[in-house]
């Protein structure tokens, strides 16, 4: 067999199969009106995908700059001076990624109002210091005291003190003690109320200011 | 062929898509990338009809978008070696049957050389249609198709 004759044969095989998969003048309109379906759906789903990312963005711009609640302020009260409710300095919290999503969600609940304050332990030695660190996530925020002249210290018991979370009509009240580490003790309190957006650090007479405040050391009451 | 002015995209279609259909086979050895690729071909002629229509051989504009996808397609399909098999598998369950080994020949030509071959045996053009498709000289498409038959003797090992 030659060449000719080998194309002559492929040809015509090629005749064969190509007759019955030709398509008609019907089957490319068909096609033509099905892709002019798809492209409508296409852009009835792409409209529908812009508008949810602009009332998404609008909501995140809303809460951005909003009531600023997730703010907590930890000032270095003098113990002779007596508690001091209303703060002085500010120490706003670094937003974490799931922190700017529960504080857009607390934006969106209308009825937490309370101030976002901590205020330091009044019994706490005077060489020694105290800080609120935010948590890891909105619903934790750590505790940290230390003897800067000190790093050994190990045996400085802190007195009781109470957190509230904010809103007042849900507060509630944790009791710790917290144990000595390295010459910091650190202790990390949780909440799991998606509702807090702040927290309330401090003895009862120090938060007397935030009189809606009820005082429990049952943890079972805390309605979390 | 003779051709004559179309005006109506209903009988073009039913004038080239035979063809096409056949050189589509021919490029891709595949008879559902072929109805892909000759659809897609009729597809963007359908949309684009007021101008295709107003050239002077729609038909070949049809071809050389089809050619070019085609022939271009397979070879881009033949780079992925771990693929070989599977090729293979399907080129053994062709429609083609036995022939398919000519059409695997005149697609492992050089690409230029491949193009020219499929539309002179599939497409059955003439030489001066093919230059007007693929936009090359009429002299370099005589010399392909004398090349390529020794390159597909050589390949088929058949004789001179």
């Amino acid at each position: 067999m030659d060449l000719a004759e080998r194309e002559a044969e492929a040809v015509t095989k090629l005749h064969d199969v190509a007759a019955t998969i030709t398509p008609s003048p019907e089957d490319i309109r068909q096609r033509a009106q099905g892709g002019q379906e798809q492209r409508r759906s296409n852009r009835i789903v792409l409209a529908t995908t812009v508008c949810i990312l602009t009332v998404v963005a609008l909501a995140i711009a809303w809460a951005l700059n909003g009531d600023p609640q997730m703010t907590v302020v930890a000032p270095r009260l003098d113990p002779a001076a007596g508690p001091r409710p209303v703060p002085t300095t500010t120490n706003p919290l670094p937003l974490t990624g799931s922190a700017l999503l529960v504080e857009l969600l607390a934006s969106l609940e209308p009825q937490i109002t309370s101030d976002p304050v901590a205020v330091v332990p009044a019994d706490l030695p005077a060489d020694w210091e105290f800080e609120t660190v935010s948590g890891y996530d909105a619903y934790s925020i750590d505790l940290n005291f230390w003897n800067p002249t000190d790093p050994a210290e190990e045996t400085l018991e802190i007195p009781t003190v109470y957190v509230c979370i904010a809103p007042a009509s849900e507060s509630g009240v944790m009791h710790e003690r917290c144990a000595p580490h390295d010459g910091e003790i650190a202790k990390r309190l949780e909440f799991d109320d998606p509702r807090v957006d702040a927290a309330l650090i401090g003895t009862p007479d120090e938060l007397a200011p935030w009189a809606d405040i009820r005082f429990t050391t049952d943890l079972s009451e805390v309605n979390w | 062929m003779v051709h004559r002015p179309t005006v109506c995209f209903d009988e073009f279609v039913r004038e080239v898509s035979p063809l096409l259909t056949r050189v589509a086979v021919a490029s891709t050895r595949d008879t559902s990338a072929a109805q892909d690729l000759v659809q897609d071909a009729l597809l963007e002629a359908f949309r684009r009809w007021d101008e295709i229509s107003a050239l002077d051989r729609p038909d070949l504009w049809a071809r050389r978008v089809l050619v070019n996808r085609g022939i271009d397609g397979a070879r881009r399909k033949q780079r992925f070696a771990a693929l070989l098999p599977v090729l293979r598998r399907r080129a053994e369950a062709s429609p083609l049957g036995d022939t398919i080994s000519y059409w695997e020949a005149v697609a492992a030509l050089e690409p230029a050389r491949a193009k020219v071959v499929t539309l002179r045996s599939a497409g059955e053009l003439t030489a001066p249609e093919i230059s007007h498709v693929l936009d090359m000289p009429e002299s370099t498409v005589r010399w392909h198709l004398r090349e390529a038959r020794g390159e597909l003797r050589a390949r088929l090992e058949l004789d001179a």
